[in-house]
């Protein structure tokens, strides 16, 4: 049986939409994959759409190792799966897309993934029992669980069976683009550092100090867990919501300007009367912690 | 609003009915025995009136055959029958010849037909007592006056006995009363008190109360049967206004966070110009809070689904206040508002669940900051145990919730700034709310004086306090410890 909506990763991902025909044919009605129907023009313009993209968001390279992700969408709302998909391509990564569990699973074994985005509800295999397979496998490729259930106790299943992050659906791409992109830096190695530096910005987890430009900056506790995420994920548009998660430990919608205000006040102390701020807000999705230059 | 005011006894339908139906009875009783006593008189008097017209013509028979001692010899035969029957004969001169009377009126002699009067009646033995008597004057051809007479003194002890009836009727149509008022006022008014004790605390948000039915089957049981079931249709319409919002919510949801990634997708494209991307970016802002909202009515929708004992885990309650003051701090200090939190020195153990523990009581310090305290006011956390429950207070010195609108402000979209102009949802309280029911828990408000305490009561379940590390209260997810030093901390 064909699977119309489904494609190969990798090598045969490639070789599939080598032929003119696979162009002429477009399988896929809601146009997931036209733009990669000339592997010539798909190719060569990724970069290009990357950089312009990350551009918009923060005005600089977003990504400061630069490295495109290779991530796995399963998802069976085609609709949905079509537009993550061309989320990711204009972030500049490489997205693959499978549409049942079977198919994913298959997919998942065959390529080294950066990251997984999994639909918790899926035809033929669930989300969790995917993940769970692929760390029989060994394999610890970062997941990311999609589900229409946003209950805590789904979170916690989620993320008890072996995913890494959980994002309630209907969610804003730039949540789910920043969550994937964390992860995929998390499974990086040389994760455990004990210093953090960025620009003249130094933090050592150890000693808990900071330091601009040799100047000690006394933090409060908080304030320290909140540098140390944005400076451990730099580069990375972090969400408020991801801060709450991972600095305060809540997963409640943050309200109003909570997070902001934390984050204006950690501004406050790091790049007040500073040369170069590090600290930036993008719009409508959070916040990044970069060296401008 | 709350609970019914107790009902003043003298203002009660039970006592008008009692002292209406006291006055129509007893008037009803005077008028019979009034009429009875009227009506006995009357057939006396008539009965008399042919008794002494009979005895005139007998008399007067035996006078014109045997001239003035035939009438002598038949008023002595006469008077020694049986009977109340009385004579006195009197001589042309107007000399008492012969008299059971001990007086008469004077003048009595010349009285036409019937004269009721009082006298001494002569008995044999002697005694006078008194009496009184209808009596007839009859005059004789040759000047000789006959008077006949019958005594009624035993009509009058019969009045009197009637009079008697009369007055015990009256005291027993009393006592009757009171007994009668004091049934209905036990029984009737208890059972009308059960009904409004019932509607105020449907009023007060508890639709799934009802109305106790007895099962006797009498007018309060149908009356009862009535109202419980314009409550369960009541019910059923509010639950389906709710389920509509629920899933108006629901369903907006998934295109309103496609609209939104367009957005986000447009604002991703090389900038055209300013002021499209800065209309998009409000947008954006918009969609966010709309989204907000919806968040909110669906969180409270399955919060209030409940049946998720399974997510309650043990948790420090200490710890989520503290956690939730240092997530508030700066925000408080923007507004010079003094956040403070007095934190128990041991860990507040308890079975909870800790996401929507934390949401309620940011919602409750979120409230206190942005419509409680004023500019350089404070807002103050609690957390008491007394070993059954536990009361996390928020307080703030600000102009507090009237009274009446305490009850209202927990329903969803209330808010009580008319125009509904300032920021916010009015969804707040509401979660707050479904957040203590879903622990069997309690949102009180209260008066701060001034300002507004909000109290969330959640009672414990079976297990005690127990002496547990701080880190048994931490989250199982997190591997962190728990942040000590923040809630020593003022608000520097």
């Amino acid at each position: 049986m064909a699977r119309p909506f489904t494609v190969a990763p990798g090598r045969a991902y490639q070789q599939r939409m080598a032929g003119p025909a696979r162009c002429a044919m477009r399988p896929d009605p809601c146009g997931i994959f036209q733009e990669a129907c000339d592997p010539t023009e798909g190719r060569s313009q990724q970069p290009a759409t990357g950089a312009r993209n990350r551009a918009i968001i923060g005005e600089c390279d977003l990504r400061t190792k630069g490295a495109t992700m290779k991530v796995l969408i399963i998802e069976d709302d085609v609709e949905a799966a079509a537009f993550i998909v061309k989320g990711f391509r204009e972030a500049g990564h490489t997205p693959s897309y499978a549409a049942d569990g079977e198919t994913g699973l298959e997919y998942a074994m065959s390529d080294d993934f950066d990251v997984l985005v999994v639909d918790r509800m899926l035809p033929k295999r669930d989300g969790l029992s995917i993940i769970a397979a692929l760390r029989e496998q060994g394999r610890q490729t970062p997941a990311l669980i999609l589900s229409a259930l946003g209950e805590v106790d789904d979170r916690v299943a989620g993320l008890r069976s072996g995913g890494d992050d959980y994002l309630p659906k209907p969610y804003a791409f730039s949540e789910l683009l920043a969550r994937v992109e964390v992860l995929a830096r998390r499974a990086t190695p040389g994760e455990a550092q004990t210093v953090y530096q960025v620009a003249d910005l130094e933090l050592d987890r150890l000693s808990h100090t900071v330091k601009r430009g040799g100047d000690d900056i006394p933090l409060q506790p908080r304030e320290f867990r909140l540098l140390e995420f944005l400076m451990k994920n730099a580069g990375q548009v972090v969400t408020r919501t991801m801060l709450l998660e991972k600095v305060w430990d809540y997963h409640f919608d943050p309200q109003t300007n909570v997070i902001d205000v934390h984050i204006s006040r950690l501004r406050a102390k790091i790049d007040k009367g500073q040369d170069t701020q590090l600290i930036h807000t993008v719009r409508g999705a959070g916040y990044v912690l970069r060296d401008q230059a | 609003m709350s609970s019914a005011t107790k009902l003043k006894p003298f203002r009660t339908t039970a006592f008008k009915l009692a002292v209406a139906y006291l006055v129509a009875f007893g008037l009803f009783a005077v008028g019979l025995i009034g009429y009875l006593v009227f009506e006995t008189s009357s057939v006396l008097v008539r009965e008399a009136d042919r008794r002494l017209t009979e005895d005139a013509r007998r008399l007067g028979r035996h006078y014109q055959r045997g001239g003035l001692n035939g009438l002598f010899q038949a008023i002595q035969d006469s008077a020694q029958r049986p009977g109340n029957q009385i004579y006195a004969l009197f001589d042309p001169t107007g000399r008492t010849l012969m008299s059971d009377f001990g007086t008469l009126p004077s003048g009595i002699l010349d009285e036409p037909g019937l004269v009721r009067f009082d006298y001494e009646q002569q008995l044999p033995d002697g005694d006078i007592r008194q009496s009184s008597a209808i009596v007839r004057v009859i005059a004789l051809v040759d000047g000789y006056h006959v008077l006949i007479g019958i005594d009624i003194g035993q009509t009058n002890v019969i009045r009197q006995a009637i009079q008697r009836a009369m007055l015990i009727s009256v005291a027993l149509l009393l006592i009757l009363a009171v007994v009668g008022w004091f049934y209905v006022d036990k029984r009737v008014l208890k059972r009308i008190e059960g009904i409004s004790g019932a509607t105020a605390r449907i009023m007060d948000g508890n639709l799934s109360e009802r109305i106790q039915v007895m099962g006797t089957g009498d007018e309060f049981d149908r009356l009862a049967d009535q109202l419980n079931a314009m409550l369960g249709r009541l019910e059923t319409l509010m639950n389906g206004l709710k389920e509509v919002s629920d899933n108006i919510a629901h369903d907006l949801r998934t295109p309103l966070t496609r609209m939104r990634n367009q957005m986000e997708d447009a604002l991703r494209q090389p900038p055209e110009n300013a002021t499209d991307r800065e209309a998009l970016e409000n947008a954006l802002t918009e969609a966010d809070k709309l989204m907000a909202t919806f968040q909110a009515l669906l969180t409270i929708a399955r919060v209030e689904a409940g049946g998720r004992r399974h997510t309650l885990a043990e948790a420090d309650v200490a710890q989520v206040l503290t956690d939730v003051r240092e997530l508030y701090e700066p925000v408080a200090e923007d507004k010079a508002i003094a956040l403070t939190y007095g934190a128990p020195s041991r860990p507040v153990v308890a079975s909870i669940n800790r996401e929507l523990l934390g949401l309620a009581v940011a919602n409750l310090v979120d409230n206190a900051l942005k419509y409680g305290a004023p500019e350089e006011g404070e807002v103050n956390l609690s957390v008491e145990d007394d070993g059954s429950s536990i009361r996390i207070t928020v307080a703030d010195n600000g102009p507090g919730i009237p009274n009446g609108d305490r009850g209202r402000v927990r329903e969803r979209f209330v808010r009580l700034d008319k125009s509904r102009t300032a920021e916010g949802s009015g969804l707040g309280l509401a979660l707050v709310e479904a957040v203590a029911v879903f622990h069997d828990g309690r949102l009180e408000l209260g008066d701060a004086e001034p300002g507004l305490k909000a109290t969330l009561i959640l009672p414990r379940g079976q297990k005690p306090s127990t002496e547990q590390s701080p880190e048994a209260g931490a989250p199982s997810s997190s591997n962190r410890s728990p942040l000590t030093g923040t809630a020593a901390e003022g608000a520097s």
